[in-house]
């Protein structure tokens, strides 16, 4: 994400191979989040969007921050005719290994959920069993997808990143 | 550097029994480097097109303006009068005969002849493709060519085969480049439409270039794979899905391809729809100033646009990158802390490497990082030695130890009085440039009120012309966003194509069977690869040549030059002469037709050789002030090079009605004009005896028997004599 950032992305490669070739997946019994995750890819590529030009690990990535920031998990949701779940998983974990930022926000995610209830302290099961990291950060992001898709719609005329923009000004009016 | 130059050029044109000439009739055009124009003035439709038709056609044995069964007239190359009297068994030959000398003098006599023989009677007609138009059912033509031209001793000799006359004359005039020296004016009018010029300019410089033979080789080596790849994976049914998809995109894409083009010519004529409003409207002093002051606040609107959408990226980006990083600041604040518990606790190690503890146990006085000293074996070596045991993985050490120090960096440049701060500037910039916006958008209306109320001469007020431009504009933007949708869509399909190609190539390469057929296609992609590569090199080069080259003429002779500052071909071959900013200039129509002759003279720079350039009608089409500006340059066109210039009396001995002065007026004074052709017409009644116009309309009269002929009124035959009057 940031220029600034000094990590060698081989020892972010390093943590990914306990993931070996570990897919990221999204809900797609949802068509709404069907349809918005192909809005990065092929043919179904928005051109103006907010994710114009980025990939299905951002719009992943956000939505994993978004689910954890209002502290929500969601499970994949079951076809109401078959009652199974459609898990899309279709995006490789391989292509995180660019975003050592994105890789290091899902560790943290999944180190916090990962705590010991008792204790309150952190374990080590997400570097025993890294597989973990995906399923919790699924959970958080096929949260936040709805968020994300709200922000999405609330666009104004001459800002068609108004619920971004929104969202932020939120954010840092909170936060200071 | 002119005189380095090989030079070809027509000595002599000898006619007989052609078009409207009847017998044998002879022109002899300048050689002179000097005096190197020839005029041959005529009236309208008294055969000057014919003439410069008959040189095309005896040069390569092909019609000019090729006629159909549906477009045909009586009118071909052998004079109709004669062949409607021939009798049964009676024959009439037309023959046209080019005397062509290069730099060291004659170098062919090239003859073309066409007989035809009445072998019965008949009412009915035919279309004659040889002699291009309708005759009498009974006449057979036959067609003849014989060239007088050095063997390869040097000695003369006469030539009769077809195809060596023709590869003979290919040599030193290649038929792809004719248009570049039998040079249409009718042409010229294109350079007036950014539309009708590209297809010009690129058909052009692929001519030039001979891309035909690069771009067939292309062609056929995409069939080829394409055909192998269809075959193969028609027999492997497991790719028969994928080639199907495969082919169904192939449509897709060739339908994009052609909605893009019907779009970029609606584009091309509606830009230069809007281009000529806006020179309509600055047709006089008060619209000029106007016009002008519009001119620099569209170019303050159109950089305050930029700078607006440079910022909303700089925005989205911001946004981008803030969000998550804010979003997930907390859990990076506990993941912090949680990191801190797990090495206190040994479970991780803290951030350092064995290697570094290693590096401290190597110290003397052995001392730790913190300054503080220590002995072998005591409580801190302990700690260190179990500490290095807890580095149990080396990768997953450092791994965890910069993704520690990344989850530091996210937390330092998300602080949120950090991003509050850039996010009030970017807001404060945002406001900034969209008040810019809204006082260049008042100004710009302001500007084209006034414009609109400054009272106009012409057909509509300057209103109504500026309510014109305006809805030009808005249609251009229209068809600009289209063309845009369109021109991603084919760049995902186009991607979609390549992934498709590729899924095929491997899932066929996994069955043995194919293997040479896949080798094969791999061997035809790299050719096209390759080619399409080397094509590209090829064109844009000749592309800068030939932008170099007519920039050098246009500046040289366009009028009121000051304003330019050179032209440029655009990579689609949009031609537009521009300012010293870089910004394209309305041309006015004189001037759009130098362009063109700056073209054409810029394209015959880039050819090694000095060919004769032979111009029909030159002044078609434009009047008064325009016609003057062509009428200048032409005067100080392309020195020596043999010119001919076919004109019309009104073109080169009158003006008209708008303040065009003659050609005359102006190649006159400058002392180059060999000789001026004229083609007569005779009276039917007085054999021989030739019209005269009948001053100040387009009749003709013969002042022996006082007949009075309408233009298109049937007249005797045509005579060439040297124009004998003065001016």
């Amino acid at each position: 994400m940031s220029e600034e950032s000094r990590i060698d992305i081989r020892d972010t490669k390093r943590i990914l191979l306990g993931l070996g070739n570990a897919k990221v997946a999204y809900d797609g019994t949802i068509e709404q989040v069907r349809d918005y995750y192909s809005t990065v890819k092929g043919a179904t590529r928005d051109k103006n969007g907010f994710f114009a030009g980025k990939k299905d690990t951002d719009v992943f990535i956000y939505a994993m921050c978004l689910g954890k920031k209002l502290g929500e998990t969601m499970p994949f949701e079951k076809d109401p005719i078959t009652g199974k779940t459609d898990r899309r998983a279709t995006i490789d974990i391989k292509y995180f290994a660019d975003q050592p930022e994105y890789v290091w926000m899902m560790i943290a995610t999944a180190l916090e959920d990962t705590k010991d209830p008792e204790t309150g302290n952190p374990t080590m099961e997400i570097f025993e069993n890294p597989k973990k990291i995906i399923e919790i950060c699924e959970q958080y992001a096929n949260a936040g997808i709805h968020e994300l898709l709200r922000m999405a719609d609330d666009v104004s005329g001459a800002d068609p990143f108004k619920g971004f923009d929104r969202k932020l000004a939120g954010l840092l009016e909170n936060e200071s | 550097m002119q005189n380095t130059r090989d030079r070809i050029l027509i000595k002599k044109i000898q006619i007989t029994n052609c078009g409207g000439f009847i017998g044998e009739h002879s022109l002899n055009l300048s050689e002179s480097s000097d005096k190197n124009f020839t005029i041959i003035l005529g009236q309208s439709g008294r055969g000057k097109s014919t003439l410069f038709g008959l040189t095309y056609w005896c040069l390569y044995g092909k019609h000019y303006d090729k006629k159909n069964i549906d477009t045909a007239t009586d009118e071909g190359i052998i004079n109709s009068l004669q062949m409607k009297n021939l009798s049964e068994g009676e024959k009439i030959t037309a023959s046209i005969v080019l005397t062509i000398n290069d730099q060291d003098g004659e170098k062919y006599k090239l003859e073309r002849s066409i007989t035809a023989t009445q072998h019965k009677e008949s009412s009915q007609k035919k279309f004659d493709e040889i002699n291009n138009s309708n005759i009498n059912f009974g006449i057979q033509t036959e067609e003849f060519s014989k060239m007088v031209m050095p063997d390869k001793y040097g000695e003369l000799k006469t030539e009769k085969n077809e195809s060596v006359i023709n590869e003979a004359i290919r040599q030193i005039l290649p038929q792809n480049l004719s248009s570049f020296f039998l040079f249409d004016g009718e042409k010229l009018v294109k350079f007036r439409t950014k539309d009708e010029s590209s297809e010009l300019i690129k058909d052009g410089i692929e001519k030039i270039s001979g891309l035909q033979v690069v771009d067939t080789l292309i062609t056929h080596s995409e069939n080829t794979h394409k055909g192998i790849s269809k075959q193969i994976a028609g027999k492997s049914v497991s790719s028969q899905g994928l080639s199907n998809s495969l082919e169904a995109l192939e449509l897709k894409i060739s339908e994009n391809k052609s909605e893009q083009a019907t779009l970029e010519s609606n584009l091309r004529t509606e830009s230069s729809s809007h281009d000529e409003i806006s020179n309509r409207i600055s047709k006089s002093s008060e619209g000029d100033r106007i016009q002008k002051l519009l001119d620099k606040e569209q170019k303050n609107k159109k950089k305050i646009l930029k700078d607006i959408k440079d910022h909303d990226k700089k925005i989205h980006d911001f946004l981008f990158d803030a969000l998550p990083e804010i979003l997930i600041s907390d859990t990076l604040l506990d993941s912090e802390k949680s990191f801190q518990i797990l090495e206190a606790q040994n479970k991780i190690p803290p951030s350092i490497t064995r290697e570094a503890i290693d590096k401290i146990f190597q110290s003397s006085p052995l001392t730790c990082v913190c300054d503080r000293e220590f002995e072998e074996h005591d409580a801190a070596w302990v700690a260190l030695e179990n500490i290095k045991k807890t580095i149990i993985d080396k990768d997953l050490t450092t791994g965890i130890t910069q993704g520690r120090a990344l989850i530091s960096q996210i937390r330092d440049r998300s602080s949120p009085d950090l991003l509050k701060k850039k996010h009030s500037e970017l807001i404060i910039t945002s406001d900034t440039l969209s008040r810019a916006k809204t006082e260049s958008v008042s100004e710009l209306s302001d500007l084209e009120l006034e414009l609109s109320e400054i009272p106009s001469k012409g057909t509509e007020n300057f209103d109504q012309l500026a309510q014109m431009k305006k809805e030009s504009f808005r249609k251009t933007v229209e068809l600009k966003g289209q063309l845009n949708r369109l021109v991603e869509e084919l760049g995902d399909l186009e991607l979609e194509q390549k992934e498709l190609e590729k899924n095929l190539t491997i899932r066929l390469a996994t069955e043995d069977k194919f293997k040479s057929e896949i080798a094969k296609i791999n061997i035809l992609k790299s050719i096209v690869k390759y080619v399409k590569g080397r094509r590209k090199l090829i064109v844009d080069s000749l592309r800068s040549k030939t932008e170099s080259a007519t920039s050098k003429y246009f500046l040289e002779s366009v009028p009121q030059g000051g304003e330019f500052d050179h032209v440029t071909i655009s990579s689609n071959y949009n031609i537009s002469a521009r300012d010293e900013d870089d910004d394209e200039k309305t041309l006015s129509k004189g001037q759009s037709h130098v362009l063109g002759l700056s073209y054409v003279s810029g394209c015959r720079q880039i050819t090694s050789t000095d060919t004769f350039l032979f111009i029909d009608s030159p002044l078609h089409n434009i009047s008064g002030d325009a016609r003057n500006d062509v009428a200048q340059i032409l005067s100080k066109y392309l020195p020596n090079v043999q010119i001919v210039l076919f004109v019309t009396d009104t073109e080169y001995i009158s003006g008209d009605e708008y303040g065009a002065k003659p050609v005359r007026h102006y190649i006159n004074p400058t002392n180059k004009v060999w000789k001026e052709h004229e083609i007569c017409v005779t009276c039917l009644k007085c054999n021989g005896k030739i019209l005269k116009r009948v001053e100040d309309s387009t009749d003709s009269k013969c002042e022996n028997c006082g007949t009075i002929y309408a233009k298109d009124d049937k007249t005797g035959p045509r005579i060439i004599q040297e124009y004998l009057r003065n001016v």
